[in-house]
């Protein structure tokens, strides 16, 4: 087996794996997408929402914010809150909330991305018999983030592409021993380096295989 | 219906007996009434 990186960059990488079983390939893809595990928001108390989002529109839009984290700090049951309070402008206008106000307790977590926009906030002014009012938009939250898996649900999942093209040189096709080149593209959403991904999963299926190996061991 | 007072703070039972309202502890005429505490909804981000 052997791998060559054609191209890497910060949060995308193409490599050609060769010699290996397309059935393989396939594993690491799947392990890649479902089971790397990563940091997302999964609860939110809502203290405020006077916005034009739902409460729910809002902690999904909440939950698809990709959090940046050491995951070798968390474990499955670990929590990290953060939290996010807004409001419109003073005058006749709005003002756009993006995911760099989400404010994390642990100084370790935040955002991969700081321009992700979360909601609008929109002041309108009005004047009834010479009293002029102001009405402002505000929120005021508190998110919960914790580690989870792509299987569970897609904010989990650390890769936006991930997949694999079987290379069709000649070589390949005549190759009878059903082993082939596959050429990888990965991209991450931020959330968590692209080579730790595909490390990450490589380990992830090293281990699912060790404890199937253990496990028809116990039978005999 | 609890009311409080602006002043000291303290809570007042408020009867429809006499007319005007006052603090009976300060004499403070300003009164509030006692609201729950904020709500908080938690919700489920999926």
């Amino acid at each position: 087996m052997e791998v060559k990186i054609i191209d890497q960059r910060e949060n995308e990488v193409k490599f050609v794996f060769s010699g290996v079983n397309v059935r393989f390939a396939n594993a690491l893809r799947r392990a890649m997408i479902a089971e790397v595990p990563k940091l997302a928001i999964d609860e939110v108390n809502i203290h405020e929402n006077t916005s034009l989002l739902y409460d729910e529109q809002l902690a999904l839009r909440l939950a698809l914010i990709p959090l940046k984290a050491d995951l070798g700090d968390y474990s499955v049951d670990d929590r990290s809150t953060l939290t996010l309070k807004a409001i419109s402008p003073e005058r006749a206008g709005y003002t756009m909330v993006y995911s760099k106000e989400l404010i994390s307790s642990d100084s370790g977590v935040k955002a991969a991305f700081e321009n992700i926009p979360i909601v609008k906030l929109i002041a309108t002014e009005r004047e009834i018999a010479g009293v002029r009012t102001i009405a402002r938009q505000t929120i005021a939250l508190e998110a919960i983030a914790r580690l989870g898996t792509g299987k569970e649900h897609a904010k989990w999942q650390p890769v936006t592409t991930c997949g694999y093209k079987i290379m069709s040189s000649e070589e390949a096709r005549s190759d009878l021993s059903n082993k082939k080149s596959v050429t990888f593209t990965v991209e991450g959403d931020g959330s968590v380096p692209v080579d730790e991904i595909v490390t990450e999963a490589a380990r992830i299926m090293r281990k699912k295989c060790e404890s199937m190996v253990d496990g028809v061991k116990s039978i005999k | 219906m609890g009311y409080y007072c602006l002043r000291c703070k303290r809570s007042v039972e408020i009867t429809n007996e006499h007319q005007g309202a006052r603090c009976p502890y300060c004499g403070f005429r300003a009164l509030r009434k006692e609201r729950p505490e904020e709500v908080v909804k938690k919700v489920k981000a999926e």
